[in-house]
């Protein structure tokens, strides 16, 4: 990793300096100030890291710098921001126009969403130029399949006729990063650029942002919630909590030698990649297995063809899972995993193959029969916000499954107040609504709903992925407290391996529909078999640093 | 693909199949229907001659295929729609496809005025609005959307009326021209638009507000949108903001409600033609229930559906047009 | 120094509360609460204010309002009080719309439910039988209706609700298609939960709020195609309602316009009242839309 020293030729004139900067947001909300008090010099051939959870005012600070604050209700209400040294704040709207795009350029988070669906990748790019750059029609377009191959995409030519639903996710976010490079910039704002993309896609992206930043020369305002994502790339970082900057300095030193307890607390909580090491080879019952699986979807082509063309997501899967253990399902978006955990919970049923849980096979069932044995597999699911419903009150969540099966009402959700307590929730929480939780707290409610079954099983489909890294730690804790307090058994899908090599007691990685290689965390990531799975752990950010103060140990 | 047929035929055939069975399923429903209605054709025709023996009713009933139980009755209907022979009108003494010819013109002519005025003015206004949002120009604009939507037809056409035909004598107050004028040429162009003023306002306005306030709440969430943004940190400005990356993403659900609503807006003729005695569809629609006049009835029914789907058609295509993520393959 | 994540917010007000809260910020929302209540109102207080027959003769005809005040807006060609005629109309447009929109509701929460839950060939005939329904010109399939059925006010307002069920069907089914999918239904799918209790118990309170909303707007249709029927002369005889008005009082649009005019402001802010009240409701039930 390269940390740089401040330059020492004074000649070079920073890029970007904020002075104090503040950032009001409108009466009612949770605070006055969405920032309060940012410093921040950015010089050219640099990249700085503003890294804090949700809510901590990173992507205003972006808003501010663009002036594209959703003003009146958000707005600046002091400081100063100076890019090349002229006052960003007391430009008028047309000076800004013209900076926009031409000298200072943005790169979002969702590729898929920050192009225009209705508009084709060439003409997206040769909008920045017809507004910025004088030249031809076929000046324009040599240059932007010029960009377009300088940020490696292959057949610039039929890329930039194609429309973004067309690519693919990652070749997406090469054209948005084609269209902010255009025209040169001396300053390129990246907000959570790598977020929406798997994690070999991420890995390319950021090298190719660095290459280009090291070609043009240009400064990088690079917004994260991710620490690996700043030890891949960060030569200063900036650490926000709630709009105020904690910590700042350069990479190095904050990375390894945190000095706030929150900047502490919030690299603690990234998990460690050095699995614990293996425990002694299982000898106790297999529990759940599956053999055989398949799954192909039919999924619908051109909307008005309804031509149809078929998607193999599961290609003959077969796992087993021991009581008491965690097995992990690891891949990428597309690999089948989630469908996995569908299958098994029979959410979705399979095309052929059996799943075995205590002896019977759950695909054979017939449905009244198979609504009985649900309460012996329990599934804990991703999305914290969308897996509760919103109209019921938590004590009846939870208590739902156990009245389901026959439990008298009113002693279940005596239990389930009991449940609260036992994930740490006062019981205070049981006649509200989810939608007054924080996304920890409703993965906890989550938990304990699951955990009223008193299951033998519990599938928990990347229980930890939509929540910040600190929450994250914590619900791995005592998701682990729980499996070894209760002797659940764990079927952990996730994307991430940091995680799967925390918890997991072995791990199944996934390549299109298929398991590529299986074993305990520890001999996967010190040994790697396959190329797929070599590529996968090359590929997560920071894995060359290790987290100082390692203060979780989930498993 | 490489298909020997345009892929527009191939998608228009495969409508048309989809489209046989609806049409059918309302003919049928609308057949039977029919036939709860107390009175048939040859009551109504009795009535009309003001009574006759018994015998002769029988054997008109006979005559008509009345006797005969209902299916059978059915299945000789389906198969004579089946050559696009609706029957006999007993009312106008012509065959149905006739009289319905005669009066398809004037409809179209009025669907196709009161739909593009609807439409074009809806979306221009909606669009207007959702940019100035909140504003006093916006207030105005959705204040008027909202009086024209709780306008009923017939009230706004009497208003009209009273207003422009009576007190101050400028248009016409009904038909589709002039009778005893037999004009020709561009005065005959000028006295039919003159004549359908009233009727396509009475007509469009309740469906322009319908697409005001679409449009007006599409443009206001397409222009949250993350790629809105992103053309706003590329530099462009407000109008180019709108034309070139709103605009065509916030007609989409405006162009699926007008599809959808085409049906209604047809319905809506019915009142407008009645009142302003335009001799179209609707006029004939009214007239055949009061009359009982079931053939042309159904008749109507039949032609209406079938304009209704390749309106539908059209506006898929549309849809399809503005919608690059949509392919006709 | 991390917050721990389970300290609970303090409590929210409760719902009513905030949906009351929500609703109130919109004015012209408030405005339709208020001309909501007055119709209400005047159907309520009809046989009070104006007792007697509203179809009886009351004074000499063509009265012009303002002049009598035994007929206080007046008396049309044959008589008739247009105040009393206006408070019974509140009635039966009330009624007709309130209970057409009951039915259209009640029908299209079923095929809309079914539709969108099960999929697949359930799904298919559903809507083409929807398809069909939507095809034929609404108003003429409610002329042909009330031609069959009769001129009676039960038929009519039944024919109302047959004619407009289609629209919230495809809403309930287009709800359905996106909740069946979310992972709290799965959730529950996944605790032993029938399918009858994960339509009626966990999806159908979730899609309820587009649909209550757009209830307002069937409401406001029910009562303009009802009107539309009594003005063509094909309304129930029996009963004064708003649309017969207009249509009696537009034999003497030259000399009296009043007796036409009146009973259409009425109808227009009655309409106008229920889409107000959809707006509101719609800020209230769906907040993230709007950013004031």
């Amino acid at each position: 990793m390269t940390v740089e020293t401040p330059m020492t030729q004074d000649a070079k004139q920073p890029v970007l300096e904020i002075r104090n900067l503040r950032i009001a947001l409108p009466k009612g909300a949770d605070r006055p100030y969405a920032l309060d008090g940012l410093d921040l010099t950015l010089n050219p051939g640099e990249i700085v890291c503003m890294v804090g959870e949700s809510g901590s005012g990173k992507s205003l600070t972006a808003g501010a710098v663009m002036r594209l604050l959703p003003e009146p209700h958000v707005r600046v209400a002091g400081g100063d921001i100076r890019f090349m040294g002229e006052d960003i704040l007391s430009k008028s709207e047309g000076e800004m126009r013209d900076l926009r795009g031409n000298r200072i350029s943005m790169i979002f988070q969702e590729p898929m969403t920050a192009l225009n669906p209705q508009k084709t990748v060439g003409w997206q790019i040769d909008e920045v130029l017809k507004l910025h750059m004088q030249g031809s029609r076929a000046e324009r377009r040599a240059h932007a399949l010029e960009m377009l191959n300088r940020v490696h995409i292959p057949d610039p030519a039929s890329a930039y006729n194609a429309y973004p639903h067309q690519i693919s996710g990652g070749q997406r976010q090469r054209v948005m990063i084609a269209m902010a490079l255009s025209l040169s910039p001396r300053l390129v704002i990246a907000d959570e650029p790598t977020t929406a993309l798997d994690v070999t896609t991420q890995l390319q992206i950021l090298k190719l942002i660095r290459e280009l930043q090291e070609q043009e020369d240009a400064g990088i305002l690079f917004i994260t919630h991710d620490f690996g994502v700043v030890a891949e790339i960060a030569d200063q970082v900036i650490v926000l909590r709630q709009g105020e900057v904690v910590e700042q300095g350069p990479a190095a030193q904050v990375l390894n030698a945190p000095q706030h307890p929150y900047t502490k607390a919030l690299i603690a909580s990234v998990p460690d990649l050095t699995p614990p090491t293996a425990k002694p080879v299982s000898e106790k019952p297999v529990v759940l297995s599956g053999t055989h699986l398949k799954k192909t979807f039919a999924a619908r082509g051109g909307l008005l063809t309804g031509k149809r063309k078929a998607v193999v997501a599961v290609k003959d899967l077969s796992f087993e899972l021991h009581q008491g253990e965690t097995l992990g399902v690891v891949g990428e978006s597309g690999s089948g995993k989630t469908t996995v955990s569908r299958l098994v919970t029979r959410l979705l049923e399979a095309d052929g193959g059996e799943v075995r849980l205590a002896g019977q096979d759950l695909l054979a069932l017939a449905p009244r029969d198979m609504r009985r044995m649900r309460k012996d597999i329990q599934m804990v699911f991703q999305d914290p916000m969308a897996s509760l419903n919103p109209r019921k009150r938590v004590v009846d969540l939870i208590a739902q499954g156990p009245i389901v099966h026959g439990e008298d009402p009113a002693k279940a959700r005596e239990r389930a107040r009991e449940l609260l307590q036992l994930v740490e929730l006062s019981p205070a929480a049981a006649n509200r609504f989810p939608h007054e939780f924080s996304g920890g707290q409703r993965q906890r409610i989550g938990i304990a709903r699951a955990l009223a079954m008193e299951p033998k099983v519990i599938v928990a489909d990347e229980p930890v992925s939509a929540l910040d890294v600190s929450v994250q730690a914590q619900v791995l804790k005592l998701l682990a407290d729980l499996r070894d307090r209760m002797h659940l058994s764990l079927l952990f899908v996730t994307h991430d391996l940091r995680v799967a090599a925390q918890l997991c007691d072995s791990i199944i990685v996934m390549q299109k529909g298929e398991i590529v290689e299986r074993g305990p965390p520890s001999a996967i990531f010190a040994d790697p078999q396959h190329s797929y799975t070599r590529t996968l752990l090359s590929s997560i950010p920071g894995r060359h640093w290790t987290p100082p103060v390692s203060g979780t140990d989930a498993a | 693909m490489r298909l020997p047929m345009p892929p527009i035929l191939i998608y228009a055939l495969r409508r048309l199949v989809q489209a046989v069975p609806v049409i059918i399923l309302i003919m049928i429903g609308t057949f039977l229907l029919l036939k709860l209605a107390p009175g048939d054709t040859v009551d109504a025709l009795v009535g009309d001659m003001g009574g006759a023996d018994a015998n002769f009713i029988a054997r008109l009933r006979e005559e008509y295929g009345l006797d005969q139980p209902v299916w059978v009755q059915l299945w000789r209907y389906m198969a004579k729609l089946a050559t696009f022979d609706f029957g006999w009108s007993f009312v106008y003494e012509q065959p149905v496809s006739t009289v319905l010819l005669d009066r398809l013109g004037v409809t179209l002519l009025l669907m196709a005025t009161s739909l593009s005025i609807a439409f074009t003015v809806g979306i221009a206004l909606g669009a207007i609005a959702a940019r100035r949002a909140y504003s006093l120009t916006d207030n105005m604009i959705s204040t008027l959307g909202l009086v024209f939507y709780a306008t009923p037809s017939f009230f706004l056409s009497l208003m009209m009326m009273l207003l422009f035909s009576v007190k101050l004598g400028w248009l016409p107050v009904g038909g589709i021209k002039s009778i005893a004028a037999f004009y020709t040429g561009w005065d005959h162009i000028v006295d039919v638009a003159l004549h359908l003023v009233m009727p396509t306002a009475a007509l469009s306005l309740i469906y322009l507000s319908f697409y005001l306030r679409l449009m007006r709440s599409s443009v206001m969430e397409v222009a949250d949108l993350d790629f809105v943004r992103t053309a706003r940190a590329k530099g462009a400005g407000e109008a180019r903001l709108m034309f070139h990356h709103i605009m065509r993403n916030a007609l989409l659900p405006v162009v699926t409600l007008f599809g959808l609503q085409f049906s209604t807006v047809l319905g809506g003729s019915v009142v407008v033609e009645t009142i302003f005695t335009l001799p179209g569809l609707g006029q004939l629609a009214y007239q055949s229930v009061v009359q009982r006049d079931m053939n042309t009835l159904m008749g109507i029914i039949f032609l209406s559906s079938v304009i209704v789907v390749v309106v539908n058609f059209l506006t898929d295509l549309l849809y399809a047009r503005l919608d690059s993520r949509i392919e006709l393959v | 120094m991390t917050t721990l994540d389970t300290d609970l917010r303090p409590p929210e007000p409760s719902r009513l509360i905030v949906f009351w809260h929500r609703y109130r910020r919109n004015r012209a929302a408030l405005l339709g609460l208020v001309l909501f209540a007055i119709v209400v109102l005047m159907a309520l207080t009809a046989g009070i204010v104006a007792p007697g027959d509203p179809l009886g003769r009351a004074g000499a005809p063509l009265t012009a309002p303002f002049t009598n005040p035994e007929t206080p807006l007046g008396t049309d060609q044959l008589g008739r009080d247009i105040f009393a005629g206006l408070f019974y109309g509140a009635r039966i447009s009330l009624l007709i719309g309130v209970v057409a929109t009951l039915i259209s509701i009640a029908i299209g929460i079923v095929i809309g439910a079914l539709s969108g839950y099960f999929g697949g060939w359930v799904d298919d005939v559903l809507m083409r039988i929807t398809e069909a329904f939507q095809t034929i010109p609404n108003f003429v399939l409610l002329l042909t209706l009330v031609a069959i059925l009769g001129s009676k006010i039960e038929w009519i307002t039944l024919a109302i609700g047959i004619v407009s069920w289609t629209a919230p069907a495809r809403m309930v089914r287009a709800e359905f298609m996106s909740l069946r999918h979310r992972e709290f239904v799965d959730a529950a799918r996944n605790l032993g939960v029938s399918n009858a209790s994960l339509i009626f118990r966990e999806i159908l309170p979730n899609a309820l709020p587009p649909i209550i909303v757009y209830a307002s707007v069937i409401m406001a249709l029910s009562i303009l195609l009802e009107s539309a029927l009594a003005f063509l002369g094909l309304g129930d005889p029996n009963y004064a309602s708003w649309g017969n008005m207009i249509g009696q009082g537009r034999a003497v649009l030259r000399t009296a316009w009043y007796c036409a005019a009146i009973p259409g402001i009425a109808i227009v802010l009655t309409v106008l009242s229920f889409s107000l009240l959809g707006e509101g409701l719609n800020d209230a039930l769906n907040p993230r839309q709007k950013k004031t």
